[in-house]
């Protein structure tokens, strides 16, 4: 399965996209941790929402950024979101 | 645990909140030499049907903070990914009541979704975990301890 974004995308929209492309090998490996996803690229897996925020905010300042913990749930959301955004 | 007291409206159970820049996003605001944000009044609901807290776009965009997180929402075409940022909260209580302050918390952020509402903001599960909150009905009044 591949979700991803066309078009003009922005950066939110492109760290979502890279988030999801990621998420069915991190929840193999890395499920109830926290990822850290910056530029439309993974930058890291961290133990705690806490540290991940703050190397997140030490890497990209005022640049948006995503921690998200890795669930089941936003991999069950996504699919939705590419349905409606195909349909 | 101190104990908040607030009147019941006819819409629910309704608080005066001050929300401004979380801890860190602040900081980065002052490294980045960017003005520091006044605190925002607003209103929020008491939802427990929210799992996580509401604020409306309108409020958080101008302070320039970046997106931290995600959170999906539902719309009419189905789910869509919206954006979740770092703020503080201030929730208050009856006058002389020490309010309830949260230095850190991750909020999402939606494009008017309280159209004609008297609040702007949801207080979700992520805040009502960490408190009692007492629905009152005939007396007309709430209690949140914290």
């Amino acid at each position: 399965m591949t979700i991803g974004i066309t078009g003009q995308a922005s950066a939110f929209e492109n760290d979502v996209a890279a988030y999801l492309q990621e998420l069915p090998k991190l929840l193999r490996t890395n499920e109830g941790k926290f990822a850290l996803i910056g530029h439309a690229h993974l930058e890291g897996i961290h133990d705690s929402q806490e540290l991940a925020m703050r190397e997140g905010y030490t890497r990209f300042g005022m640049g948006g950024f995503l921690v998200q913990k890795i669930a089941q749930s936003d991999l069950d959301m996504a699919v939705h979101w590419h349905q409606s955004c195909q349909s | 645990m101190p104990v908040l007291t607030f009147s019941k409206s006819q819409l629910g159970p309704i608080l005066e909140v001050s929300v401004w820049p979380g801890a860190e996003a602040l900081n980065q605001l002052k490294l980045a030499g960017q003005p520091v944000p006044q605190p925002s009044q607003l209103k929020m609901l008491v939802d427990s049907g929210s799992e996580g807290s509401v604020v409306d776009e309108s409020l958080i965009r101008p302070w320039n903070t970046p997106y931290v997180s995600l959170a999906w929402a539902a719309t009419i075409t189905g789910r869509k990914p919206i954006q979740r940022y770092e703020v503080a909260l201030s929730i208050r209580g009856q006058a002389g009541q020490t309010a309830w302050e949260i230095p850190s918390l991750l909020v999402c952020s939606r494009q008017s979704p309280f159209t004609g509402m008297p609040y702007q903001g949801l207080i979700g599960r992520d805040i009502l975990d960490r408190a009692v909150f007492v629905f009152n009905g005939p007396a007309h009044h709430c209690t949140l301890a914290y």
